[in-house]
């Protein structure tokens, strides 16, 4: 293709651009699932030749009705080593090599030796860990700007049915995943009450079973929600409390529905998700046109409804806003209110943070020796804690979450 | 594993219904390009039944970095056959063949496309679509047309009628709770409910619609008349919180303010629904017609029979005791079911039978939401593009408007020329354009000959995941397909329907 007055000013068409493209661009794939599959079947045609792609998940036989690199005699064997074997042998001169820990298990040093980063992944957890992990990658100069060298962009792909979006972050320049965390949904929960004393639902019934019955049936034993004999103890229970107050519609299909909470998935929308992520990984790799700004969604239920919209940064933002967390605290609350708030309000959404400040740690949630040894000052007031000397007012803390891979700040107010 | 169903992951969106009527679907491909597999991939991954891919182009160099379906080592072989080979290995339970044939024999013969259920035509000439569309038009068939050119791409849908019972709106909440004039058996049982004298607990879990059958009586006796006018409604609801004993406390007392509304609606269907109703097809239905319509004139029936409309028996979760929720939605279930009865016997009559199918009973659960689309022949647009369907001062469509109309001159050029247009012909591509209705800017002209007729990877496996997606409606009769024409602009990241 040659150059034209719609794509960007420096793009250079021709040989340069493709060589650039082979040789030089290093791709991360993050996730070898519905949309990893066609992510990367979708970067090796592009040109890319040097690619990675993490996975820890090994194959379901209920993949197979989109994760097109997969065939039955495959079932149990490592997503990302199936599916890089399979583009490797299909495309010709194309490397991929697959990787089977978590993300977590991989440091600065790995994210910054590639360019792009494309992730086709399927939870918030590590969605906003890897959105972390790639701002706490970007270096400031003297002056506070950004050196562009540390920034490594990532392009975010999610689907739900006929539903998906594609999205371009960019550290510090555009809004980050974070950014959006209010907008997330949480995941539906129905009230202990309502499933305890007022079931109405098949949905009611089968959270009991799985909640409240096994806990009594097997107090020593995790339910496994992959063997077919744990989800069928639980399904004939459900059945059981269903039938004796005449709820209709527990089946089977819905007992794996609701306990492992699936989302319904198909091929097309991983397909056209997926796309829409390389066409933009393309176009920042090759200034082939302008990339997007920032955020596509595809809504293909009702006719097709489709938006490109410019999410705008919060300026509080945990990861990209720069700032300390400010929290306004009474001096007679206690230090469990306050990790409470960080864990329920939409605006933190922490997991199980740890705490600490200029006298030591204050709260640490694991290994359990030391959640032990600081689990009494939960219930001390600020008060208190000031007092017994654990606590300086005026002092920052220290903030550490699963879900972000550094720690934050959080200076306290006391009132 | 929990499952050993592959499918379960979208049976849970179209059911088992739906996946029959893929599992038994035949559809054709016209095309064996990168768009052709991408979108025949997205179906047969999910388990369509049959297909045939027809073309007899061989592989070339410049299919391996569009097409995923073929490799080095099919250089020189029809393609067709290898994108057929490779793609039945997605799926053990689908067959396929190739026809080694050129598209233009094929379309001479247009009893071939007698067998299937959807056509899909991808990156054909501009000649080859317009007789692919009288075809269709001609024998009634489903038709999909597709291209991808640069960073561009479309489709377009085509067929006489769809016919949709299963709608699924994802945006809507649907109730059909009758307190407007609620039906004898329901009222009774709100009236058997006293409020007065029990604990907070169970004052606490009577059902919203108990709560508001009731207070709509008692206000109604008092003031003669329901609440007409907006001072009205705002004091029904006071009425309705002026009931409760701690409004903040208790959820059933919240839902009944804020579903108090449903109290206002008279027992009517959505004006699309009526004209299905009164359709033609549907006044006219007799033991010839299909069930779909034979189904609407039986619902007319009951509906001039018993001055409304039979009930759906939709019920959804709200705050209650179990027992008061059970009983509750076993009268809604009840009525609907006697509702539901009635339609069947006209049915019966109608079509001369004494069956019970399944489509009589989801027609009376899904009468708010049924769906007919008419869409207008690919004839007809070449003709004149519906140019009142779009929406001048929308900047998306009108821009789009134009890139779709820019394409339209590349396929006209390429035909007339038997060339790709280059810089200098851009004027050529602009006048062309002026012809269809309207001129382009001149940067999309040039755009679009930058493009040509290089196919992207990612910009097919975009078009060809929507036109998979639009292809499952059609085929399964759930969820509404677009009318008539997709576009998707990788230029700006954004897509549009048109009409046209």
């Amino acid at each position: 293709m040659n150059t034209s007055s719609l794509s960007p000013k420096d793009f250079i068409p021709g040989e340069d651009t493709m060589s650039m493209l082979t040789e030089y661009a290093r791709v991360l794939v993050i996730g070898a699932g519905g949309l990893g599959c066609e992510i990367l079947k979708d970067i090796a045609l592009s040109g890319f030749k040097d690619i990675e792609v993490i996975d820890l998940d090994t194959i379901d036989i209920t993949n197979l009705n989109r994760q097109f690199l997969f065939r039955k005699e495959n079932v149990g064997e490592y997503k990302a080593e199936v599916a890089a074997r399979f583009i490797q042998s299909r495309v010709l001169g194309c490397k991929v090599k697959a990787h089977t820990q978590p993300i977590q298990d991989f440091d600065e040093d790995f994210y910054s030796s590639f360019h792009i980063i494309i992730a086709g992944l399927d939870n918030i957890e590590a969605r906003r860990w890897l959105n972390s992990m790639l701002h706490s990658m970007v270096k400031f100069d003297e002056n506070g700007e950004i050196l562009p060298e540390t920034v490594r962009p990532l392009i975010d792909g999610g689907t739900e049915g006929f539903k998906g979006q594609a999205r371009l972050i960019i550290p510090f320049k555009t809004a980050c995943f974070e950014c959006t965390m209010k907008m997330v949904t949480p995941q539906q929960r129905f009230p202990l009450c309502t499933i305890a004393e007022t079931p109405r639902l098949p949905e009611h019934c089968i959270t009991y079973a799985q909640i409240i019955e096994w806990e009594k049936a097997f107090p020593e034993k995790k339910l496994d929600k992959d063997s077919p004999e744990d989800m069928n103890w639980v399904y004939q229970k459900a059945l059981d409390r269903a039938n004796h107050y005449g709820i209709e519609g527990v089946t089977y299909m819905k007992t794996i529905g609701v306990v492992k909470n699936v989302i319904p998935a198909i091929a097309s929308t991983n397909a056209l998700i997926s796309a829409a992520c390389v066409a933009e990984a393309l176009k920042v790799a090759t200034y082939l046109s302008n990339p997007m700004d920032n955020y596509f969604m595809y809504m293909g239920q009702t006719g097709i409804h489709t938006a490109t919209i410019q999410i705008e940064k919060d300026h509080e933002c945990l990861v990209c806003s720069k700032k300390p967390i400010n929290l306004t605290v009474s001096r007679n609350s206690k230090l469990r209110e306050m990790i409470d708030l960080l864990k329920e309000n939409k605006k933190y959404n922490m997991i199980s943070p740890a705490i600490s400040g200029m006298l030591g740690p204050l709260y640490m949630p694991k290994p359990p020796v030391l959640e032990e040894k600081h689990r009494f000052k939960l219930d001390l007031t600020f008060a208190e804690l000031i007092d017994k000397n654990y606590f300086r007012d005026g002092d920052g803390l220290i903030v550490t979450d699963p879900s972000f891979n550094s720690s934050l700040t959080l200076i306290v107010n006391l009132v | 594993m929990a499952t050993d169903n592959k499918y379960d992951r979208q049976l849970r969106l179209w059911g088992s219904e739906g996946q029959h009527l893929l599992n038994t679907s035949r559809v054709c491909m016209l095309g064996s390009s990168g768009l052709s597999s991408e979108s025949l991939k997205n179906l047969v991954l999910p388990g369509i039944g049959f297909f045939t891919i027809v073309d007899d182009t061989l592989v070339t160099e410049r299919d391996l970095g569009e097409n995923f379906f073929v490799t080095q080592s099919d250089l020189g072989k029809p393609r067709a056959d290898v994108v057929k080979t490779y793609l039945l290995e997605l799926n053990p339970d689908v067959q396929g063949e190739s026809l080694i044939q050129s598209i233009p024999s094929v379309l001479s013969n247009p009893s071939f496309f007698q067998t299937y259920s959807l056509i899909i035509a991808c990156q054909l000439s501009f000649s080859e679509i317009r007789t692919l569309g009288a075809i269709c038009e001609q024998n009634n068939k489903k038709l999909i047309v597709a291209k991808s050119n640069g960073l561009l791409g479309y489709l377009r849908i085509y067929c006489k009628e769809h016919l949709v019972i299963e709608s699924k709106p994802s945006d809507k909440e649907i109730y059909d709770l009758r307190l407007y004039e609620p039906f004898p058996e329901l009222l009774a049982y709100a009236e058997s409910i006293s409020l007065d004298g029990i604990q907070d607990i169970y004052h606490s879990h009577i059902p919203f619609i108990v709560l508001l059958v009731k207070f709509l009586k008692e206000w109604t006796e008092t003031h003669g008349t329901k609440p007409r006018n907006m001072e009205e409604k705002t004091r029904f609801k006071d009425f309705v919180k002026g009931k409760s004993r701690d409004f903040f406390a208790q959820l059933n007392f919240q839902e009944a303010v804020s579903k108090a509304y449903l109290c206002f609606l008279e027992e009517k269907l959505p004006s699309e629904v009526m004209d299905i109703l009164n359709d033609e097809k549907s006044v006219n239905a007799d033991v010839n017609s299909e069930d779909f319509w034979i189904c609407a004139k039986a619902v007319k029936e009951f509906m001039d029979r018993n001055q409304t409309v039979p009930l759906s028996g939709i019920f959804s979760d709200m705050t209650s005791d179990t027992n008061s929720y059970i009983t509750l939605q076993n009268i809604y279930k009840n009525r609907a079911d006697c509702d539901y009865i009635e339609v069947l016997q006209n049915y019966q009559r109608i079509k001369g039978t004494n069956q019970e199918p399944e489509i009589v009973r989801q027609f009376c659960k899904n009468l708010q939401t049924l769906e007919v689309t008419r869409f207008r022949s690919l004839e007809s647009e070449f003709l004149s593009i519906n140019a009142e369907s779009i929406d001048e001062d929308e900047f998306e469509e009108s821009k789009s408007l134009e890139w779709y109309l820019a394409l339209r001159a590349l396929d006209w050029f390429i035909q007339d020329q038997n060339r790709e247009p280059t810089q200098d012909d851009k004027e050529t591509l602009i006048k062309h354009t002026e012809t269809l209705g309207k001129s382009i800017a001149s940067e999309i002209a040039e755009e679009i000959i930058r493009f040509g007729k290089s196919e992207l990877h990612c910009i097919s496996a975009f078009i060809g995941g929507a036109l998979s997606q639009e292809a499952v409606k059609l085929i399964t009769h759930q969820y509404t397909p677009i009318n008539n024409t997709f576009l998707f602009n990788s230029v700006h990241t954004t897509a549009v329907v048109l009409n046209l």
